[in-house]
């Protein structure tokens, strides 16, 4: 019974709580099991909040039982460490935040237990969310429960949300809260088979979200069905006076969205997507992928996103740029991490910092001083701004004549722990097909579209229209419909999980 | 060299014109900080007028205070200077103690302020040109004693007009 009930979708969870097959405490309880058990394993979890769960659980039976409740009464959440939770540990997975246990809870996370979800925990992520692989984080690697076939090397469940990836994968959670500055929702659903939508920016609150670049961070949900995804961007969505930067725009029902009639729609193919040396089997997906498109009676329009090649390097001058000013908060005065204090101030905030962070992070915050001191903020910053307009306006032509666009998430399958690579742009090539959208602000959505010949997932990419998430979200569920994509992870077959 | 004698004073290898450049911070008035619903009461306790966002708390976010730029709307008109239809608000970073963020906001970078030269009518009806107005955010008051040493952010985040005359910077 438990490990059918936690491997249920969120919307199946929904019906059965709805019609008392199962309680919410029952449900909180069997997820509960499952991540004492296998998270030592997966190490998805830093926190688990045991108590808070069983208590808002019944608290959520309590409303159910009077035929009450919200979207998501009685569902259990995992939540991605970035997101502040009041009196509950916070910590970006970071050193420096030490103890950190917020006064305050954030806008998104608040919409989820207004709405009635039960919260199982805070989710592992890459160092303040900076990372492809979730190997940046102060609390460990997390591992993903997909393995090569034959083999039973650990991988990589991509990042930054690679917490709340391999918990969605692994059934330690039905859906997660996940963050997407570059690709940090999509790519590691990609890498765990599951689905992740990155929502326009300004359609969910940033209040309360530890911030890492300001002008690209946005929450979204991780999960293991399109129609999951709808269902959390109704429960995350909407203006919240407390973010200037969150747009006062009506939210249309995304769940009313799912008809699975995409015919007539017409889905761009963006030539810049197909670099030299890709995957041929990642190039197969695409095309598999545009062919089920072209039979649901789309038609498929070959478009041209010229800027594409700078986005990467753009990207690697504005997220670094915002990250060195986000992050000179971090000095061990108020919160978290202090190391000395004896020898003076400055002395305090060297060791405090240097202790505090880790490698990416102090990489990037050094290249984000850079590029923004005197003398290097017109040659780099300014100039990367002008690059992220025109990479905005590349996307803006090709919407005039498509409604939405077809690409893969990321270049290649997971990896395992023993990928070294060269240098760290290797690594940020991760984020090739998704750092173009956040830099656009556009919503995108990563659905599993294949297995790969070792037996590993790769995700297809739509990208939609700002604000049109609804189209997005659509032929993301017509296309996982044609795709009919159920390969479950190994290590749930072997037994892992509960 | 060509102004009047009396600015002038002899040095050891040359003559010295004296330049005497202003620059005036004046508290705006309103009842809460520039990004933030904190009071801006003056003679509180220490550290009681403060906000997450005004500590720098991790998440936290600004939203600037309506009344705030009216108020500088209308000391602009007042003072006969150009009143922008678009500003930007800009992060000057550096470590200090009384700056929880690490940044203070300034409006500095925007072009079409950047030489913001404002007709200003003084007492002696001499025209002088004033640069550089803009509303910032104060650093907090840091303040020692021999035993403790302490910083009182409650300052933090109450909105200035830096007004500077065209000497200085």
């Amino acid at each position: 019974m438990t490990k059918e009930l936690i491997s249920l979708t969120l919307a199946d969870m929904r019906a059965g709580l709805r019609s008392k097959q199962f309680s919410a405490a029952e449900l909180a309880e069997a997820h509960l099991q499952a991540i004492e058990k296998t998270n030592p394993h997966y190490n998805a979890y830093i926190t688990v909040t045991r108590d808070k769960a069983l208590a808002m659980a019944g608290a959520s039976d309590t409303k159910l039982a009077k035929g009450q409740g919200g979207l998501i009464e009685g569902v259990p959440v995992g939540v991605k460490d970035l997101f502040c939770t009041k009196d509950v540990l916070t910590t970006a997975g970071s050193h420096i935040l030490d103890g950190f246990h917020p006064q305050y809870e954030s806008t998104i996370t608040t919409k989820c237990w207004e709405q009635g979800g039960v919260m199982l925990g805070k989710l592992n992520l890459d160092e303040f969310a900076m990372g492809s692989s979730n190997m940046t984080s102060y609390y460990g690697p997390v591992k993903s429960p997909w393995k090569k076939n034959g083999s039973n090397a650990d991988l990589v469940p991509g990042g930054s949300s690679g917490g709340s990836a391999a918990a969605v994968a692994a059934c330690l959670a039905p859906v997660a809260l996940g963050t997407d500055t570059g690709g940090s929702i999509r790519q590691p659903a990609s890498f765990c088979g599951i689905v992740g939508i990155k929502p326009t920016y300004g359609r969910c609150s940033r209040w309360g979200v530890v911030a890492f670049a300001s002008s690209l961070d946005q929450a979204g949900p991780i999960t293991r069905t399109v129609r999951d995804s709808a269902i959390m961007l109704n429960v995350m969505c909407g203006h919240d006076p407390k973010d200037s930067t969150s747009v006062p725009m009506d939210v249309p029902d995304f769940e009313k969205a799912l008809t699975g009639d995409i015919k007539g729609k017409k889905i761009g193919i963006p030539k810049e997507y197909r670099p030299d040396g890709i995957d041929p089997e990642i190039l197969a997906m695409w095309d598999k992928g545009i062919k089920l498109l072209k039979d649901a009676g789309a038609e498929i329009i070959d478009i041209s996103l010229p800027h594409t090649k700078y986005a990467l390097a753009t990207y690697y001058i504005i997220a670094p740029a915002e990250c060195s000013s986000n992050l000179a908060r971090y000095d061990g005065v108020r919160f978290g991490l202090r190391v000395g204090g004896e020898e003076g101030l400055a002395a305090m905030y060297e060791k405090t910092r240097a202790a505090g962070f880790g490698a990416e992070v102090k990489r990037r915050i050094m290249i984000g001083t850079y590029v923004l001191s005197a003398g290097y903020y017109d040659a780099y910053y300014k100039k990367a701004q002008r690059v992220r307009w025109l990479i905005a306006e590349d996307f803006r032509k090709a919407f005039e004549k498509v409604d939405a666009i077809l690409t893969p998430t990321a270049p290649s399958a997971a990896f395992g722990f023993d990928y070294k690579p060269s240098n760290p742009v290797e690594m940020y090539l991760n984020d090739v097909f998704t750092v173009p959208t956040s830099l656009a602000g556009l919503p995108g959505i990563s659905i599993p579209g294949a297995i790969n010949k070792d037996g590993l997932p790769l995700g297809l990419q739509l990208i939609g229209k700002a604000f049109d998430e609804a189209m997005v979200l659509n032929t993301a569920y017509a296309l996982e419909q044609a795709i009919g994509f159920n390969a479950k992870p190994q290590s749930l077959q072997m037994g892992v999980a509960a | 060299m060509s102004q009047a004698q009396g600015n002038m004073i002899k040095g050891n290898t040359g003559d010295w014109e004296i330049v005497i450049g202003l620059e005036v911070h004046a508290q705006v008035t309103s009842n809460s900080k520039l990004f933030s619903g904190a009071s801006t009461k003056f003679g509180n306790e220490p550290n009681t007028n403060v906000s997450f966002i005004d500590a720098g708390m991790p998440g936290m976010l600004p939203v600037i205070n309506e009344v705030a730029i009216g108020q500088a709307v209308r000391t602009g008109l007042a003072i006969n200077a150009q009143v922008n239809l678009r500003s930007v608000f800009d992060r000057k970073n550096y470590f200090y103690p009384d700056l929880p963020h690490g940044f203070k906001f300034n409006r500095l970078m925007q072009e079409a302020d950047r030489v913001d030269v404002l007709d200003f009518a003084t007492r002696t009806q001499r025209r002088t040109r004033l640069t550089h107005r803009h509303v910032s955010v104060a650093a907090h008051i840091a303040f020692f004693h021999i035993a403790i040493a302490g910083a009182d952010i409650a300052h933090d985040s109450a909105q200035f007009f830096e007004i500077g005359d065209r000497f200085i910077g």
